[in-house]
């Protein structure tokens, strides 16, 4: 499903992703790593936010960056919202909804994110927590078959949280779930270790992932 | 699908009414100023067209960098949209304040200048190269969107490449108040824009 071979990618001179090779199928994978290890920017490189500096992203066989009608196929959550303040929780929905051309469908996630009450607020009248639920209601009304999350939980409260893992558990598809807290990613099937921008773990046990965290 | 990115900001637009008022503030504040200390009739079309550049670049910076300093940006490109799509949307959103700026500010100036000649033949012939300066403006500010200078590199990056539109818009609308109708000039104009945002569509797919 994605096919991530000798990617790199440099800000300003210095490597954020260094020589990076990993195989996705349908399965969920977690990532850790220190601040800066650059689980943000593979995040981005998969959701074809950005372009890698060399190397190469496969995403169901097409580059995501290149291939606009791939990217309908992946939802991207990060910890910033991506939402438009000014307007409403509909209006941004509605926008994102025209953007994908989806005509219908999308009603069941709003309601199973409990936020069918706050349609008409502008966004910067809700809390950090029901900012975060729209936001991942905007990824998801796509219906993606690739999900990225990138600490998404940090803002959700328990209620929220608990909304989301049932989300997650129940997506067949193939996860890609970045996050500080390990105990919450203990369903996943695999698990990748980043540390200033080189993979230093990539496989299916947790004990080893943390082991290779080096966490003091 | 550019124009619903176009329709997105008018909605924000509308919401926060920023942009609109900032750009007819400065137009209206520059038109009252100069028709007072100078009055020159000779100074209505190139203060007209001034006004124009700088209210393309307030209408710019507003809504592209809007899109960067949010990270709203992530969400337009991590979608189906292409970077074509996103920089057309905001060309042509900015193409609309900068039209309904001129509705407002061109009549007033050129009663405030107490200006001789074809008022609707000399309107229309500056909306057209009104909306060329508009084109040119936001096409081609993308290329500064990236860099940490990029209010100073709007103006150095912008003012090249928008000269050829400011001369020949001042010479077709000069035309157009003596009630003629510079049919080259608009030709001219035309295929410049079209050039321009040629140029500006292979390249933002780097710029974006």
């Amino acid at each position: 499903m994605i096919q991530v071979t000798n990617l790199s990618k440099k800000f300003q001179g210095r490597f954020a992703l260094k020589n990076i090779n990993i195989k996705i199928n349908r399965e969920k994978v977690a990532v850790f790593g220190p601040n800066g290890a650059g689980k943000s920017t593979l995040a981005k490189l998969i959701a074809g936010v950005l372009r890698p500096t060399t190397g190469k992203i496969e995403v169901m066989g097409h580059d995501p960056y290149e291939a606009p009608f791939i990217r309908r196929r992946i939802g991207l959550v990060t910890h910033n919202p991506l939402l438009y303040k000014e307007l409403t929780v509909k209006e941004n929905l509605k926008f994102f909804l025209r953007i994908y051309q989806i005509k219908k469908g999308h009603t069941k996630i709003i309601e199973e994110l409990g936020i069918s009450n706050v349609l008409n607020e502008r966004v910067s009248n809700l809390s950090r927590g029901y900012i975060q639920r729209v936001s991942i209601a905007r990824a998801l009304i796509s219906d993606p078959e690739i999900i990225i999350m990138d600490e998404i939980m940090n803002s959700l409260d328990l209620e929220g949280k608990k909304i989301a893992m049932n989300l997650i558990r129940r997506f067949d598809g193939c996860l890609i779930f970045i996050t500080h807290n390990l105990e919450e990613s203990k369903f996943c099937d695999k698990f990748i270790v980043l540390e200033g921008g080189e993979l230093k773990y990539y496989g299916n046990s947790f004990h080893e992932a943390f082991e290779t965290l080096n966490v003091p | 699908m550019f124009l619903e990115v176009t329709k997105k900001d008018l909605k924000l637009e509308f919401k926060t009414k920023s942009t609109l008022c900032l750009m007819l503030l400065f137009g209206l504040s520059c038109a009252f100023l100069f028709s007072y200390v100078v009055g020159e009739r000779e100074l209505f079309l190139p203060l007209i067209l001034l006004i124009s550049i700088f209210t393309g670049i307030i209408g710019y910076s507003i809504s592209f960098l809007r899109e960067y300093d949010s990270e709203t940006i992530d969400a337009l490109k991590a979608s189906p949209l292409t970077p074509q799509e996103i920089v057309m949307g905001k060309v042509f959103f900015n193409l609309f304040l900068m039209i309904t700026v001129q509705f407002v500010l061109f009549p007033i100036c050129f009663a405030l200048f107490d200006v001789d000649g074809n008022f609707i033949l000399c309107f229309l012939i500056f909306l057209v190269g009104n909306s060329s300066i508009s084109l040119v403006i936001t096409s081609l500010a993308p290329l500064s969107s990236k860099s940490k200078a990029r209010e100073l590199l709007i103006p150095i990056l912008l003012f090249p490449v928008i000269f050829p539109s400011l001369v020949l818009t001042l010479k077709v609308s000069k035309a157009a108040l003596a009630g003629f109708v510079d049919f080259v000039g608009l030709a001219i104009i035309a295929m410049y824009t079209v050039l321009i945002l040629s140029i500006s569509m292979l390249v933002s797919d780097h710029v974006v």
